[in-house]
C-alpha cells in the first residue's frame, strides 16, 4: 500500500520534468523548464532554487550526505538560454548559489545523478536502438535506464556497462501495442524490485508495473489519473510522485507491502 | 461582454501557444460541439482574434458553452515531428501541450464547473484536458492511498 503522508500543490500550468528526494528524506526538489523548486516533506513551503541564475533547468539532484544540522548541496544542469549560452552546473550550498561551465556529457541526452558524478552516455541495448528515447532515472543500484517504447524494456546499469537486472513488458500480457498511444515514463527501485510506470497518451489510465529484484515481472496496478513517479528512496520506501487534475501536486508517499490476491 | 471577449482572447492565445507541434497530419476534436477529422490543408478560418502567433491554422468550436478558438498550428500537422518526442511528455505521462489548455480553463470563469472535456487528435491522443472541482476532488482521494 503507498500511502500519502505530503503534498505540495502547484499552478496547473507547471509542466513538471522531474524530482529527486533529498538523502534524509526531509526536502524534495522538483524542476519545470525554467524553474527547480525545493520543499520540505514536512511544511507546505515550497521555494525556488537559484532563480536568478537557473533558466532551462535539464538535470537537479541533492548531492552528498550532510553534516546533522546541515542542509544537503543541490547541484543543477542548466542548459541556458538557448543559442545564447552555455550549459553550466550551478551550485547551491550553504545559501550560496555558484555556477561553473559544464564540463561533463551532453547534457542534452536523458541525464541522471549516481553517486559517482552526472551520466549521460549510456550503453543501450541493440534492441533498443529503434526506441532512442529513453528515461533515466537513478537507485541505490546505479542508473536505470529504460525504454519508453513497447514493450518498456529497462536495465540497470551499475557503471554503465554491467547490468545487475533488466526487465520487460511481458509479451501476451497486456495490449500494449506498438502503435497504441502508450509510453514508459521511467522505472525505479522499491526495497524489493522495481516499479515501472506506463502511461496512456488517449486517456486518464496509468499503469504501475511491479518486478522483482532480478527484473521479472510480478503485477500490474491501474490506476485513472494522471500520475507519475519522479524518485524512490528504497531504504526509506519513500517515493516523490506527481499528479495533475486541476493543479498540479507534488507527492510523497510511504509504502508498506501486504500479501496481495491475484489480479492483473 | 467584454469582459467575456477579454476572457476568451486570453484563452485562445494561451491554447494557440500551448496547443502546438503535435505529430499527426490530421486532426480532430471531440466533445466540444465539433466533431470532425479532416487534413490540415483543410483548416478554414483565422484567428483573428487569436493574437499574433506561429500557429494561423485554426477552428472554432464549443466548449461548455464557450466558443473557443483551437489552434493546432503548422507544426501539428508536419509529418517530421516523431510521434513520441521526448520533449513533447510530462513526468505524469501526458502530452505537455495540455497543461496550458488546463491552466487556461480553470482560470476561465465561463467554464461551468461540471465540465469535463478532452480534446484528442486523431490518433486519439488527448491534447487538451479540463477537469470539474468535483472530479478533481475524486481524483486526489482515489489516489491518496494506492494498493500496490
Amino acid at each position: 500500500m503507498m500511502t500519502e503522508s505530503g503534498r505540495h500543490v502547484l499552478p496547473a500550468h507547471v509542466v513538471v520534468r522531474g524530482g529527486a528526494l533529498s538523502p534524509r528524506g526531509d526536502a524534495s526538489l522538483f524542476w519545470s523548464g525554467d524553474t527547480v523548486w525545493i520543499a520540505s516533506t514536512r511544511h507546505a513551503e515550497v521555494r525556488a532554487v537559484c532563480p536568478e541564475r537557473v533558466r532551462a533547468p535539464l538535470g537537479a539532484a541533492f548531492v552528498g550526505a550532510p553534516a546533522a544540522g546541515r542542509a544537503p548541496a543541490i547541484e543543477i544542469i542548466d542548459g541556458g538560454i538557448e543559442g545564447e549560452e552555455e550549459p553550466r552546473l550551478i551550485r547551491f550550498a550553504d545559501g550560496q548559489c555558484r555556477d561553473t561551465a559544464w564540463s561533463g556529457p551532453d547534457p542534452s541526452l536523458p541525464i541522471a545523478r549516481d553517486a559517482s558524478g552526472w551520466v549521460s552516455d549510456f550503453e543501450v541495448p541493440i534492441a533498443w536502438s529503434d526506441s532512442a528515447v529513453i528515461s533515466v532515472s537513478s537507485g541505490p543500484r546505479g542508473i536505470i535506464v529504460s525504454s519508453r517504447r513497447f514493450p518498456f524494456a529497462w536495465a540497470t546499469a551499475a557503471d554503465g556497462d554491467s547490468r545487475s537486472a533488466a526487465g520487460r513488458v511481458p509479451a501476451g500480457n497486456e495490449s500494449y501495442y506498438g502503435n497504441d498511444p502508450w509510453i514508459g515514463t521511467g522505472v525505479f527501485a522499491l526495497d524489493s524490485g522495481f516499479v515501472q510506470v506506463l502511461a496512456d497518451l488517449a486517456s486518464d489510465r496509468r499503469d504501475l508495473v511491479f518486478y522483482d529484484s532480478s527484473g521479472a515481472f510480478k503485477r500490474r496496478r491501474v490506476i485513472d489519473v494522471p500520475f507519475g513517479i519522479l524518485d524512490t528512496a528504497p531504504d526509506r520506501r519513500q517515493l516523490l510522485a506527481l499528479r495533475r487534475t486541476d493543479r498540479v501536486e507534488i507527492l510523497t508517499y510511504e509504502w508498506t507491502w501486504q500479501p496481495h490476491r491475484a489480479g492483473k | 461582454m467584454l469582459t467575456k471577449k477579454i476572457s476568451n482572447w486570453m484563452i485562445a492565445a494561451a491554447i494557440i501557444f500551448g496547443v502546438a507541434a503535435l505529430t499527426p497530419d490530421n486532426a480532430q476534436a471531440q466533445d466540444t460541439g465539433i466533431d470532425f477529422c479532416v487534413s490540415c490543408g483543410m483548416f478554414s478560418g483565422e484567428c483573428d482574434e487569436g493574437g499574433p502567433g506561429v500557429n494561423d491554422i485554426c477552428v472554432w468550436g464549443e466548449w461548455g458553452g464557450v466558443d473557443w478558438c483551437v489552434s493546432w498550428g503548422r507544426d501539428f500537422c508536419d509529418p517530421r515531428f516523431p510521434r513520441t518526442r521526448s520533449a513533447s511528455i510530462g513526468a505524469d505521462g501526458a502530452i505537455v501541450q495540455e497543461r496550458t489548455f488546463a491552466a487556461a480553463t480553470s482560470d476561465a470563469t465561463e467554464m461551468p464547473q461540471s465540465m469535463s472535456n478532452h480534446i484528442r487528435d486523431c490518433s486519439s491522443r488527448i491534447v487538451a484536458r479540463a477537469y470539474s472541482a468535483d472530479e478533481a476532488e475524486h481524483m486526489r482521494r482515489r489516489t491518496e492511498s494506492i494498493v500496490i
